[in-house]
């Protein structure tokens, strides 16, 4: 044989030899390892599951506040505030809306819209006398008081994708330090997208239209 | 008593693959010879078989099959392989830690001659002429003219010639066109 064959003879012998002696083989801890890596590429992926899944979750669905603790006797707010509610709320029922929003002393409190809203599909553009209504009863509670009242509140399909949320309404009850609002006109404005008909960024505040019956 | 090439690979010691080894080294690497032309090639697809034969033997099953067609069978891979990726892995090679060595000038002389040894062959068919000029504008890549100028004949002479004779291996072969 020629060098070249005879030196591969050598070379193969050897490693057949060292084969031989191991008797763990390569392949068998590079499986091992494998398994190894693809535990753990699972364990990561079902955490990456469950905090990608709570993220969602606490995007879509508002989370539940606890009861509002009261503050006894609160100061007033002070004259000439404006009757203001606004923020953004969710559906968490068939005829019921909530969110935690800032009240007319800008502190956070809970508001519960309730009533049917009609924010079915349908195409653009409603006037008056096509658009839906119906009452809505509001509530809106903090620490330092309370203000409820109800809305006739009209729904129009209006262009750029949206539903508008808008009516008269008035100030049944209110306590603590709102106590003032009583009685007061009040007024909403809204608006949700029409691919997104579990939100509304709302407004309730002052308004000098008449008060609707409700 | 001789002991068969499926008794060897099946003992799994080197001392019998070193018997099946030399049993196969020199057909293997003239196989590779003939097929890739080049001596280096040659050299390093012959290892890189034996070499995966070596990793593999314990998956070999007599019952499926002759020893000689598993090798073959591996060597057909390698060089489907090497053909189609222009290069050769050394992947059994690292495996084993086996390093490649250069091939001095006498081996590599020698391969290539391994690789010659077809075209020999199948050129003692062709009359004389022919036979002296496939060779020369084939194998030793001269041109129509300087072949032309030396056997005192015309460049369309030469260029029949040869094709006559390339007509005459592809009908042998039965290849046609």
């Amino acid at each position: 044989m020629i060098d070249f064959l005879e030196q591969l003879e050598r070379d193969l012998v050897e490693a057949v030899d060292r084969r031989q002696s191991a008797p763990a083989p390569r392949r068998r801890r590079l499986r091992l390892r494998v398994d190894l890596v693809a535990a753990a590429a699972a364990v990561a992926f079902a955490v990456a599951l469950v905090l990608l899944l709570g993220s969602q979750r606490e995007k879509e669905e508002p989370v539940t506040h606890p009861t509002t603790p009261t503050v006894t006797n609160p100061a007033p707010v002070p004259k000439g505030t404006p009757l203001q509610i606004r923020g953004v709320v969710h559906t968490r029922g068939p005829d019921r809306w909530e969110g935690r929003v800032p009240g007319p002393d800008g502190s956070p409190g809970d508001l519960t819209l309730a009533g049917p809203v009609e924010l079915g599909q349908r195409p653009c553009c409603e006037d008056f006398h096509q658009a839906n209504t119906h009452v809505l009863q509001f509530r809106w509670v903090s620490p330092r008081g309370a203000i409820s009242g109800c809305i006739v509140n009209t729904i129009y399909r209006r262009p750029h994708a949206r539903f508008v949320w808008d009516g008269p309404g008035h100030v049944t009850d209110a306590t603590g330090a709102f106590a003032r609002y009583r009685g007061r006109e009040i007024g909403i404005g809204g608006v949700s997208n029409v691919r997104l008909t579990s939100r509304a960024l709302v407004s309730l505040r002052h308004s000098n239209r008449p008060p609707g019956r409700c | 008593m001789q002991r068969t090439d499926e008794e060897l690979l099946a003992a799994h010691g080197s001392l019998e693959f070193a018997i099946f080894y030399r049993r196969y080294a020199p057909e293997v690497l003239r196989y590779f010879a003939r097929r890739v032309r080049d001596p280096e090639a040659a050299a390093d697809l012959t290892a890189e078989t034996f070499a995966a034969a070596v990793v593999a033997r314990r998956r070999f099953r007599a019952d499926r099959g002759s020893a000689a067609g598993w090798l073959y069978g591996i060597a057909g891979h390698k060089l489907a392989d090497f053909q189609r990726r222009g290069y050769l892995e050394d992947r059994a090679r690292r495996e084993l830690g086996i390093v490649r060595r250069a091939l001095s000038d006498e081996d590599a002389t020698y391969i290539a001659a391994l690789g010659d040894e077809v075209v020999t062959d199948m050129l003692s068919v062709l009359p004389g002429e022919q036979r002296d000029a496939v060779h020369a504008h084939v194998i030793a890549e001269r041109s129509y003219e300087e072949l032309a100028d030396r056997a005192g004949v015309s460049e369309s002479a030469m260029r029949q010639r040869v094709s006559r004779g390339l007509k005459t291996l592809r009908d042998r072969m039965g290849t046609g066109r």
